[in-house]
């Protein structure tokens, strides 16, 4: 390109040359402004593309999220990290895009302002200077006086130093004005150039990458195309649906399984007897297990919601329930609870009530079919009732049935308080309860009073007691583990209800080899007596008392044998025995156990009722056993001792185990003596709750008014006896309600008050004696007895 | 003086009188029930009973009220009177400012030994001694306020409010059963329906009640 102006000109400083910078000044000043408004506009579209760039990541972040969600589906998990894969390549590839449009454009163009235009402007300024400095020398040299030489010289040197400046200043100034127009074009060019060369490659890359995936993209819009078929067909079935909504009903479950599961109401049993409804359902080991939440509402977690409302059905029964305002109930009845439910239609509680009961079949069915199995049962159920599992095998003789000596008993008699095999235990069953209550050892809940009239006795006591005399040429086979069982079912009914083997009366101890032929009651060489120690197999723990030295002592002990003196019971070997664990406290309410004393008793009295009568005044279980097998009769009273009967005794033997255990085995509870007093009636007087609420247990009547027209709880108000005066009053309201309520049973809040009582009583039965006597020593200040 | 038969009811609730030994719970109690006063009655040993049935909303409720005893040596095992209770009348004497200070003890009981729900109702008795006043009614009434207890005045021997005590707080007793009875929210979960208030049994309904009863 040739220079646009001429040198010549450029030097004469011509109006032309003038012209010239004008003009070009004039179009750099226009390029100027062009330059700047691309970098503006290039600034502005990297700025937007950064920002696309970056809420383009913020986009493959959140598919990352979603790819998350799909983490369960192999193949929808795979193609979204593929398709993002791809999205963030892309990304990288425009970030790289952006990052040269703003090195080649904007850096170039930037520098090309920058530098060369604003040294054009330098130059200009030096330029328009120079000229100045130049024009004031021509001035200045015109304006030289001819007289003058030295003025005249001196303007004339300035003149031509500033023209020689000028004219190379300005050549300068064209030169670079030149220049620059000739590198505007070439310059800008390469700069578009590098940026469409960058575009070139983002596209390429672009281009690549979709044909490095396109196999990838292919088979995924194939698979989409299936899964949009599969969808289509997914949509018609799910339409047929509709239609078996119509066919279908609640009831449609099958009957053959013992499954069932569905909403229920349930009946809150304490506090505010709301209803709520709960999704219950039966458990693989056979439990009520119902959800806590209504729906499908989750609290942390899902296991923590159910709360099991009967961990074993085999101990419960189900039975419509027709009294009440709701239709469709049913109650779920198990030894220490009952639990009402509601459900929604007459046809579902018959579901229900089926399911329940066939379950509860199977339940015992395989319980007793698989007998190895079922200590693995009884792992799972609770501890308590396992400990009195093992507990029970401990006392003597009970580790083996009582009757065909079959190992690993599970059953017992809590009347006779023997351990029994099941299928000993069927055929107790079968004497009718007269002669035995039977109970399992591992599914039944334990009252504490039958354990402990459990561990008074034991199989070995027992049988020294039925099977004293088994001659050695039996014309009877005793059973065996796997015995016939016709030869078990003589067998027992030979033992309890025969008593063919039964032990003998007890008689003198001098006379026993002269006269085998019994007839105690004739001639007597001296003056034979007999008594019943007080016993109690289950050591006293007596910390608190400082002079407990003797109780510990077994009972049995032989620091009283004279000869005149026969302590019945002796044979039977009696040792105490170590049974923490089974019963929280050993403590009970029994007064007077150190004390040794006993009536001695002439043997020409001596008959089975007076010794069941004796036996019952100084809780020898073991004694009281043999007096009834020997034949007490139940309802025998002492003619010489007011009248009382037997219960009378135990109740002033201060013992819940005697009482209880006459009463298992059928004695009235009612009899008044002479004085018109109940059981009742001497428990309240002697203040013992323990007694007073086992007696209530079983019914006791509670308005029974003695000769002195006092009726048990006029006794109990006397003595200012609170809690037995509650016990009184609390029973006799839930009578009152029972009887409104069209014999509706027992009360769930009485039951509950009654336990706390029960509770109370068996293991702080000292402190419920002793209350009313501390509690005189505090002020009167609101209860605080929290215990 | 019972509104209704005592053999139907569609609720049962328990209620138990509790307070100091002396401030009237008997004789509260046979007021509502007998409508009788005894100037000397004895101690309470124990617990004693009575019922009576009311009408609220057309609904039968019948009042199981547990008399308990005052004096620490004649009261049975705590638990016992509280099992079951879904109100409490705690009494104190408004003579007598020492009973109006163990109320507070007679709360830590309740929370101890009571449903969390139990409806509680601060009776101040023996309102007719007005020249023996040693309780001021406001000081009562903000304290049972600041405590989330109702709060009445009553007299035994003049019948002032009695009627209202037991009026008030088995309507209480009422709105929250039936209220809990449309749908009872799980335990613990705090999600409940938008439509239904929780509990918080307030003045609103007593307020009309009370005049009801005390025309």
């Amino acid at each position: 390109m040739p220079p646009s102006i001429d040198l010549e000109e450029c030097l004469k400083d011509s109006p032309k040359f003038r012209y010239y910078l004008v003009r070009e000044e004039a179009e750099i000043e226009h390029l100027e402004q062009r330059l700047e408004k691309i970098i503006k506009a290039c600034t502005i579209a990297v700025d937007s593309g950064k920002e696309y760039v970056k809420n383009q990541s913020a986009f493959a972040t959140s598919l990352w999220d979603l790819q998350k969600h799909f983490v369960g589906d192999k193949n929808a998990h795979n193609a979204l990290g593929k398709i993002i894969h791809c999205f963030q390549e892309m990304n990288k590839f425009h970030t790289i895009l952006l990052d040269q449009a703003s090195r080649t454009v904007l850096k170039n163009l930037s520098v090309f302002v920058k530098e060369d235009i604003n040294n054009v402007k330098d130059y200009r300024g030096h330029f328009l200077k120079v000229s100045e400095n130049f024009d004031n020398a021509l001035i200045k040299n015109s304006q030289a006086n001819k007289g003058r030489q030295q003025e005249v010289q001196e303007a004339a040197n300035i003149l031509s130093a500033t023209k020689s400046c000028f004219q190379h200043t300005a050549l300068d100034y064209v030169n670079y004005i030149t220049l620059v127009q000739a590198r505007k074009v070439p310059s800008i060019l390469s700069t578009l150039l590098d940026y469409y060369q960058a575009c070139g490659t983002y596209y390429h890359q672009g281009s690549d990458l979709c044909n490095d995936f396109e196999d990838f993209f292919k088979s995924l819009s194939e698979d989409v195309n299936t899964m949009r078929e599969d969808y289509q067909q997914l949509e018609k079935t799910m339409q047929n649906r509709h239609q078996s909504v119509n066919s279908y009903s609640d009831t449609n479950m099958n009957n053959t399984t013992n499954k069932i599961e569905g909403y229920l109401f349930k009946k809150k049993s304490k506090g505010f007897k709301t209803w709520c409804r709960r999704w219950f359902y039966l458990s693989e080991n056979n439990q009520l297990v119902y959800s806590d939440l209504t729906g499908f509402r989750k609290r942390n977690n899902e296991e923590n919601s159910c709360s099991i409302m009967e961990e074993d059905l085999r101990i419960c029964t189900v039975r419509p329930v027709c009294e009440g305002d709701r239709r469709f109930c049913f109650e779920v009845i198990s030894p220490t609870k009952s639990h009402i439910l509601q459900a929604d239609s007459a046809d579902l509680l018959q579901a229900w009530i089926t399911t329940l009961q066939k379950s509860i079949g199977a339940a015992i069915h395989d319980s007793t079919n698989s007998r190895p199995q079922s200590s693995l049962s009884s792992s799972q159920m609770n501890t308590k009732r396992k400990i009195n599992w093992e507990h029970f095998l401990k006392i003597p003789g009970n580790s083996k049935c009582c009757d065909c000596r079959g190992s690993d008993p599970r059953w017992a008699s809590i009347n006779i308080g023997i351990t029994l095999c099941i299928e000993c235990s069927g055929v107790h069953r079968s004497l009718g309860v007269h002669y035995s209550k039977v109970r399992s050892l591992t599914l039944d809940a334990w009252e504490s009073e039958n354990i402990k009239v459990m561990m008074e006795l034991g199989n070995e006591v027992v049988n020294k007691i039925y099977e004293a005399t088994v001659p050695d040429n039996c014309d009877m086979r005793p059973p065996s583990e796997n015995c016939d069982n016709s030869v078990r079912e003589a067998w027992i009914r030979a033992k309890y209800v025969e008593k063919r083997f039964l032990c003998e009366m007890p008689k003198p101890s001098v006379l026993e080899e002269n006269e085998p032929t019994t007839s105690i009651t004739s001639s007597l060489p001296r003056n034979s007596k007999w008594g019943v120690k007080k016993f109690r197999r289950r050591i006293r723990h007596t910390s608190d008392d400082n002079d407990s030295g003797s109780i510990n002592i077994p009972s049995m002990s032989l620091d009283l044998t004279r000869e005149d003196l026969v302590i019945v019971g002796d044979h039977l070997k009696l040792e105490t025995f170590e049974m923490a664990g089974i019963i929280s406290s050993d403590q009970e309410s029994t007064e007077g156990e150190d004390d040794s004393f006993f009536e001695e008793e002439k043997f020409d009295k001596l008959t089975p009722n007076l010794l069941l009568y004796k036996a019952s005044v100084a809780h020898n279980l073991p004694v009281m056993c043999m007096a009834f097998a020997l034949g007490a009769n139940k309802l025998w009273r002492n003619e010489l001792d007011l009248n009382r009967t037997f219960l009378h005794q135990a109740v002033l033997s201060g013992s819940v185990m005697a009482c209880e255990f006459l009463l298992l085995n059928g004695v009235q509870i009612d009899i008044s003596d002479d004085n018109g007093y109940t059981a009742l009636h001497l428990a309240t007087q002697k203040g013992c709750i323990a007694q007073a609420y086992l007696l209530l247990k079983h019914k006791a009547k509670y308005d029974t008014v003695a000769k002195d027209g006092k009726k048990p709880i006029d006794i109990a108000v006397d003595q200012r006896n609170a809690d037995i005066v509650t016990l009184l009053r609390l029973t006799r309201l839930n009578d009152e309600i029972g009887m409104n309520d069209e014999g509706n049973g027992e009360d769930e809040l009485y039951k509950d008050v009654m336990k706390d009582f029960s509770n109370f009583a068996s293991s702080q039965p000292r402190m419920l004696r002793n209350r009313t006597e501390t509690l005189e020593m505090h002020s009167r200040t609101p209860s605080s007895n929290s215990e | 003086m019972g509104s209704s038969r005592d053999d139907e009811y569609d609720y049962l609730f328990k209620v138990v009188l509790i307070g100091d030994s002396g401030v009237g719970k008997s004789n509260l109690l046979s007021r509502f029930t007998r409508n009788e006063f005894n100037l000397e009655s004895k101690s309470t040993i124990g617990v004693e009973f009575a019922t009576r049935s009311i009408e609220v909303d057309g609904k039968t409720i019948k009042a199981q009220i547990w008399d308990t005893a005052g004096q620490e040596r004649y009261r049975a095992i705590t638990s016992a009177y509280y099992r079951g209770a879904v109100g409490a009348l705690l009494v104190y004497d408004i003579a007598k400012h020492l009973t109006y200070e163990n109320v507070e003890r007679w709360l830590r009981e309740l929370r101890d030994h009571a449903d969390q729900n139990i409806v509680i109702m601060l009776v101040g008795n023996k309102s007719d001694l007005r020249h023996l006043r040693s309780v001021p009614t406001d000081e009562a009434k903000s304290f049972a306020e600041r405590n989330g207890l109702s709060f009445i005045e009553t007299s035994a021997l003049d019948s002032t409010n009695v009627e209202a005590a037991f009026q008030n707080i088995l309507t209480e007793i009422f709105r929250i059963v039936s209220q809990k009875q449309i749908r009872d929210p799980p335990e613990g979960d705090v999600i409940r329906p938008s439509n239904v208030e929780s509990i918080e049994v307030k003045p609103t309904v007593s307020s009309d009640v009370r005049k009801q009863c005390c025309q």
